[in-house]
């Protein structure tokens, strides 16, 4: 199981402790920071372009709502995704369907590295108005993204639908109940048949400033074996400090991802690892 | 008077074709080297839809620029305006303001290629009143404790000026404007300003610049570059007597020759008695253009000459 956590976005942050805080979560191996607007700090995309120089693997996934431009979003993300070398990941979110599906289908377009027209319900590109006198047929958005395929995700409530429509990784949400995120991988499976092995399942899920790790093996594992959970995106209290933050993220990374990496332990492993960190201490 | 470093624009041509990745990583590079080196900011330009892959994107691309360094200021030169919606655009500015500690600057202009407008549904003719919209809005929606970016409205368009003078913003004037005509823009933009209530904001321009020891030869060399890296997108771009700037080469000869007799090419001497006839007319920030179709270390080696023998004599 892959980990991410979510960046703490609500405080008021200088370029240096967004940094410290994303170098923190990549020195200890969690394999994304998912960051989402908060209060000062509105861009996520914006905001894994600051991150990109300050780290070299974590990838930086940014939670966007759907109602702006896709061809602007992709410009911005395709830009990301360069500053990062090919770490950025976009995670769409919305809550009517057929606009969440005309974005992430626009996001496809511009993404790919070949002119395109659209016409959608709320976007045509290229629009061809008369007055544009010197506009083009077909649009060529450029520079492409680092990655052959830009991951996109969806989230919120339009997005069962447009996962299952187009193949793209469906973001569960905190406090979704398990049964119901099963019931729309079944949808997905049942949509896209063997082509849905190669979506992730990522699912955010809060977790206190100082974790019981035995509780969180067992509820990530649950949501492993109910609905096939692969990434799980922790979310730490807003507001923490820094060295919370750590120390939280240390304690996920020794004593809670080795739990979840293979199906079971071998007897024995889990009980030498308690006593070896009880000699440690 | 402040000295920025320009206009980095993350193009893969077809006389210097390199990768777009590398491109970005070079851009927080040159970044802290600029910042070492002393100068005061570094700029981006935008433009859309290009088979160089010219940056579209220039508040993520100045975010990594920004992530990169901590006190050189990072600012656009210019940002297309009407190609943004203003409510998103007002929010990247935020974030870079907060994030950065106030390092962001936003030069804005109108832009006026047809493909642009037409790839993201705008129509071109409303681009002064979206411009206007836009700029009310990222104004308004500035927060009241923290302020937000420097704006240095782009164009000599009568309006153009006037969305500046009467906001009281700064100006970021083209590099083809000649010292006379610089000076007399800026007096009467005061003057509007004042008029209007307010005071006008800082006054920057781009120079073209080519800076070298290496004599005539080398001089020759750096304004064939500058033709050379203005002509291709002038000639495809630009509307000259109603057609594109191929179609009338000897009006576009006749823009290259402007581009080049304005612009900053010789030795270091030359070039501050230059900067020192700018400042004099009432220039505040002159971003330094060095040719963007050039190799990395040429353009390096190029910063590096401006930062040892240009700086120390004309910053104050």
């Amino acid at each position: 199981m892959k980990l991410g956590v979510v960046l703490d976005t609500s405080v008021p942050a200088t370029i240096a402790s967004l940094q410290a805080r994303a170098a923190a979560a990549e020195e200890v191996g969690f394999d994304l920071l998912w960051i989402e607007p908060g209060g000062l700090l509105e861009d996520p995309i914006v905001l894994a372009g600051v991150l990109a120089p300050g780290t070299a693997s974590i990838r930086l996934v940014a939670a966007v709502q759907a109602g702006g431009h896709p061809v602007a979003l992709a410009e911005d993300a395709a830009v990301a995704d360069l500053s990062c070398q090919g770490r950025f990941a976009l995670a769409v979110g919305g809550d009517e369907v057929e606009l969440l599906a005309e974005t992430v289908d626009l996001l496809f377009r511009a993404g790919a590295s070949a002119p395109f027209r659209h016409s959608g319900h709320r976007w045509t590109v290229p629009a061809n108005l008369p007055e544009n006198e010197l506009h083009e047929a077909r649009l060529r958005v450029t520079p492409d993204p680092f990655q052959l395929e830009l991951p996109i995700w969806v989230f919120g409530p339009a997005a069962g639908s447009v996962a299952a429509t187009r193949g793209v990784s469906l973001v569960a949400a905190a406090g979704e109940p398990d049964a119901a995120v099963a019931q729309a991988w079944r949808a997905v499976e049942q949509s896209l048949g063997p082509g849905a092995a190669r979506l992730r399942r990522p699912a955010i899920y809060p977790v206190p400033a100082r974790p019981d790790v035995e509780g969180l093996v067992r509820q990530l594992s649950t949501k492993r074996d109910s609905f096939g959970l692969d990434i799980a995106v922790l979310r730490l209290p807003d507001g923490i400090g820094e060295d919370e933050w750590r120390r939280a993220l240390r304690t996920i990374a020794t004593e809670v991802r080795p739990r979840l990496q293979l199906d079971r332990l071998p007897e024995g492993l889990d009980a030498h690892w308690r006593q070896e960190l009880h000699d440690d201490l | 008077m402040d000295v920025g470093v320009g206009l980095w624009q993350l193009r893969s041509t077809a006389r210097a074709p390199v990768g777009w990745p590398r491109l970005y990583r070079d851009l927080q590079e040159d970044a802290r080297l600029a910042e070492e080196l002393g100068f005061h900011s570094l700029w981006l330009s935008e433009h859309h839809f290009w088979y160089d892959g010219w940056c579209p994107s220039l508040a993520v691309a100045a975010a990594a620029a920004l992530g990169a360094t901590t006190r050189l200021r990072v600012g656009t030169g210019i940002l297309i305006l009407p190609l943004h919606e203003p409510d998103r655009l007002a929010a990247q500015c935020r974030t870079l303001h907060a994030a950065s500690g106030g390092r962001f600057e936003l030069g804005i202009g109108l832009g006026y290629r047809d493909s642009e407008y037409d790839g993201l549904g705008l129509r071109r003719r409303t681009r002064g009143r979206r411009a206007d919209e836009a700029l009310d809005v990222i104004l308004a929606t500035r927060r009241a404790d923290a302020g937000g970016p420097e704006i240095w409205v782009g164009g000599m368009g009568e309006r153009s000026l006037a969305r500046a003078t009467t906001r009281g913003l700064g100006l970021f004037l083209p590099p083809t404007l000649r010292l006379e005509d610089t000076e007399k823009v800026i007096a009467a933009s005061r003057a509007a300003a004042t008029e209007a209530g307010v005071t006008l904001g800082p006054v920057g321009i781009v120079k073209s610049t080519w800076v070298t020891r290496g004599g005539a030869a080398d001089e020759q060399r750096g304004r064939d570059d500058i033709v050379r890296a203005t002509k291709e997108y002038a000639g495809s771009w630009w509307s000259l007597r109603g057609e594109l700037g191929w179609g009338a080469p000897d009006l576009l000869d006749k823009q290259m020759q402007r581009s080049v007799d304005t612009a900053l090419v010789g030795s270091p001497e030359a070039v501050v008695a230059d900067l020192e006839g700018l400042a004099a007319a009432g220039v505040d920030l002159v971003v330094l253009n060095v040719s963007s179709d050039v190799t990395r270390p040429d353009y390096r080696d190029t910063m590096r000459l401006i930062a040892s023998d240009v700086l120390p004599r004309v910053v104050s």
